[in-house]
């Protein structure tokens, strides 16, 4: 492979990677038909596009890690993933959270073994190598003897520190020194998360700890699927229609709404005036006394009331009329605050992150946190949690016929003719945004299109061109 | 090891590694154990065996009537934590957290021919073993611990293992499942979905 490695270059000398080229002479362009809107389907199972993936996405992104509620107290750390290396999510002496890397500088061993815990100190449990929550090399047993050698100052011993932001109480990280700021990565879309994850007063927090599970897919099923994809609900999510809904609609309106992407990020904000309430009288209230009616996200009485004061009126208005719910974050994150049903039909509400962390070209880890404002009641909180355990994550009826269905996406890819198949994204909307719309971001208001997924593969597509913030890039992102 | 006497409680003998009771919600054993081949363990085992089997058969509704209409059927997430540090299990958290209504919702769409995760059906076996039968202090109760090992193939084989702990009730219909809590011994789950009941 005549490719160039982010991993192996100097830190100095990070310039855009040159082009890659596959083993059967296959580059970037072979792969993303820009004309046609079409991907090339061998990229969900190539090994060596998944090797090319892991230094030129996962070695620079952004990538969502944990919670900080998951680290409450000083000395609290969880083990995650960054691509495929394992880190440390710890918060430190100071009450910050710091994340390094899970592979002792010695000998390679995992320092911390455990999902999750409490250590003044990462202690290596091969030969006691020491480091504290920033990384940095304190020392080894037999001080006296220098067991850390003689080649190497006691600075150059660290464990690699990943920078760290937190975004509406989420965890990012990245082990590129050079990536820009996360405000930046996110762009425009972190305008409609926010409407999503900080419009509680007081925060988040997750409940208990993250679902976890393995599905034998490529990362990219559910990452651009979650980028923006509306119209698999009516034929995969069939099932729903039928249980929850009275009549037989095409279910056309449940796809209406506005798709929004940027930077390969996408949300699906939907319209309330054609779905769920189109027969009350909800429609004729104010923004505010709707959401009185309808709290989202398990929100208070306080915490509605607290809303004007946090939240610009069009902010409330799309907060009230036209939410965005679902969405996902480049490169592999899911993003939920939407109604759910308990049991009795009553609606109560699930607000999550997903991430699917890629351990092979076939193999994802599925993350689901799910969340819950820091100071809701018992009931809404047990509320919450069942709401979305029964319809999200490894046992909910929604997300189980996902991920049933990924893999055979991946199975595809596999075959010989198979893998010459395309990803198809030829229905576009194009931008449409209406007009007053407040948002930023590409709008594209209607039936849920192409149009965020294939902002999704450009993005993907700077990213293994190896310049994935120079200026070509589509979106540029203004402050 | 837990003894087999009448005051083996797991107040005072915990299992090393287990979960602590209150944390996750579930009473552990207590009572009198009913030992193996007695009357009462044999009708026991035999509920959770024909339990199993209606399972293993996608016997849904045959499956329905064994269940107590109080039914309370949980799995908590697990998290490896060093041993000397507390709660392996996220408690308010579940892979499954489930009564009679959402079992019974979730047996209506997996008969529909578009409920993709499991059409065509999974197949799947329930091993049960290591069953221990404890006499509560309610008449006709029972507590129930039991080791399972789920064997499921869709494309590929899936294993499930773990320990139940379950609250089994004697009515004029036969036994009913009244509380389920399934300990996984997976924290990250290697399947790539619950489409199953355990």
């Amino acid at each position: 492979m005549a490719t160039q490695s982010i991993a192996t270059m100097p830190r100095a000398e990070r310039k855009p990677l040159g082009a890659f080229r596959l083993k059967d002479g296959s580059t970037l362009e072979d792969l993303i038909d820009y004309e046609h809107r079409e991907v090339a389907l061998r990229v969900l199972a190539d090994p060596e596009i998944f090797d090319i993936e892991m230094d030129r996405i996962f070695a620079r992104v952004w990538q969502v890690v944990a919670h900080e509620s998951e680290v409450p107290n000083r000395g609290d750390f969880v083990t995650r993933y960054l691509g495929r290396d394992s880190v440390i999510v710890s918060r430190d002496r100071t009450g910050a959270i710091k994340v390094v890397l899970n592979a002792c500088t010695h000998r390679g061993m995992r320092v911390c073994r455990t999902d999750a815990g409490n250590s003044n100190q990462h202690v290596c449990p091969y030969h006691g190598w020491t480091f504290d929550h920033s990384g940095r090399f304190l020392g080894s047993p037999l001080a006296a003897e220098q067991m850390h050698g003689s080649t190497r100052e006691k600075s150059e011993l660290g464990l690699r520190a990943a920078r760290v932001e937190i975004f509406c109480g989420m965890v990012f990280a990245t082990l590129d020194e050079d990536a820009p700021p996360l405000e930046q990565h996110l762009g425009h879309a972190a305008w409609y998360w926010k409407l999503m994850f900080d419009v509680a007063d007081g925060g988040l927090e997750v409940i208990g700890a993250p679902q976890r599970f393995t599905i034998k897919t490529n990362w990219k099923c559910p990452g651009e699927q979650h980028a923006g994809d509306g119209y698999h609900v009516l034929t995969l999510h069939r099932s729903l229609l039928t249980l929850f809904r009275k009549g037989d609609s095409e279910g056309a309106d449940l796809a209406s709404g506005l798709n929004v992407n940027w930077n390969g990020h996408g949300l699906r904000c939907v319209d309330l005036q054609r779905g769920i309430d189109a027969s009350t009288d909800l429609n004729t209230d104010t923004a505010l006394e709707r959401l009185r009616k309808r709290p989202p996200g398990g929100l208070s009485p306080a915490q509605i009331e607290k809303l004007p004061e946090m939240l610009t009126p069009e902010q409330l208005h799309v907060l009230a009329f036209h939410p965005p719910q679902v969405g996902g974050a480049f490169p592999h994150a899911g993003t939920f605050t939407t109604p759910a049903p308990l049991p009795d039909g009553t609606m109560s509400w699930k607000t999550a992150w997903h991430a699917f962390v890629p351990r092979a070209p076939g193999e994802i880890e599925f993350f689901n946190w799910h969340l819950v404002p820091k100071n809701a009641t018992d009931k809404v909180r047990e509320q919450m949690a069942r709401a979305s355990v029964m319809a999200f994550g490894i046992s909910g009826f929604i997300e189980t016929d996902d991920a049933d269905t990924w893999p055979t996406m991946y199975e595809s890819a596999l075959g010989h003719f198979g893998a010459k198949g395309k990803l198809r994204y030829g229905a576009l909307l194009g931008e449409k945004k209406p007009a007053g719309w407040p948002g930023p971001g590409h709008v594209h208001a209607g039936v849920s299109k192409d149009d965020n997924q294939w902002n999704w593969w450009m993005r993907w597509a700077e990213f293994m061109s190896g310049d994935p913030y120079g200026d070509k890039i589509h979106d540029k992102w203004v402050a | 090891m837990m003894a087999s006497t009448a005051n083996d409680t797991l107040d005072e003998t915990p299992e090393v590694g287990g979960p602590s009771p209150e944390i996750i919600g579930t009473p552990m054993p207590q009572g009198e154990r009913i030992r193996f081949g007695a009357a009462e363990y044999n009708e026991i085992a035999d509920f959770l065996t024909e339990e199993a089997a209606m399972l293993d058969d996608v016997e849904y509704l045959k499956w329905f009537d064994m269940l107590h209409e109080e039914l309370i059927y949980r799995m908590p997430v697990r998290v490896s934590r060093p041993i000397n540090d507390g709660n392996q299990f996220a408690g308010d958290m579940c892979h499954f957290d489930e009564d009679k209504s959402t079992i019974m919702l979730k047996c209506r769409r997996l008969i529909m021919p578009y409920a993709w995760s499991e059409n065509p059906s999974s197949r799947a076996r329930r091993i049960l073993g290591t069953i221990r039968v404890f006499r509560r202090d309610a008449p006709d109760e029972y507590d129930v611990t039991s080791s399972m090992v789920v064997v499921r193939y869709r494309r590929d084989m899936e294993i499930i293992s773990g320990k139940r702990v379950d609250l089994i009730c004697r009515s004029p219909e036969g036994f009913k499942l009244k509380r389920r809590t399934i300990l996984s011994d997976q924290t990250t789950m290697l399947t790539q979905n619950l489409t199953i009941f355990l």
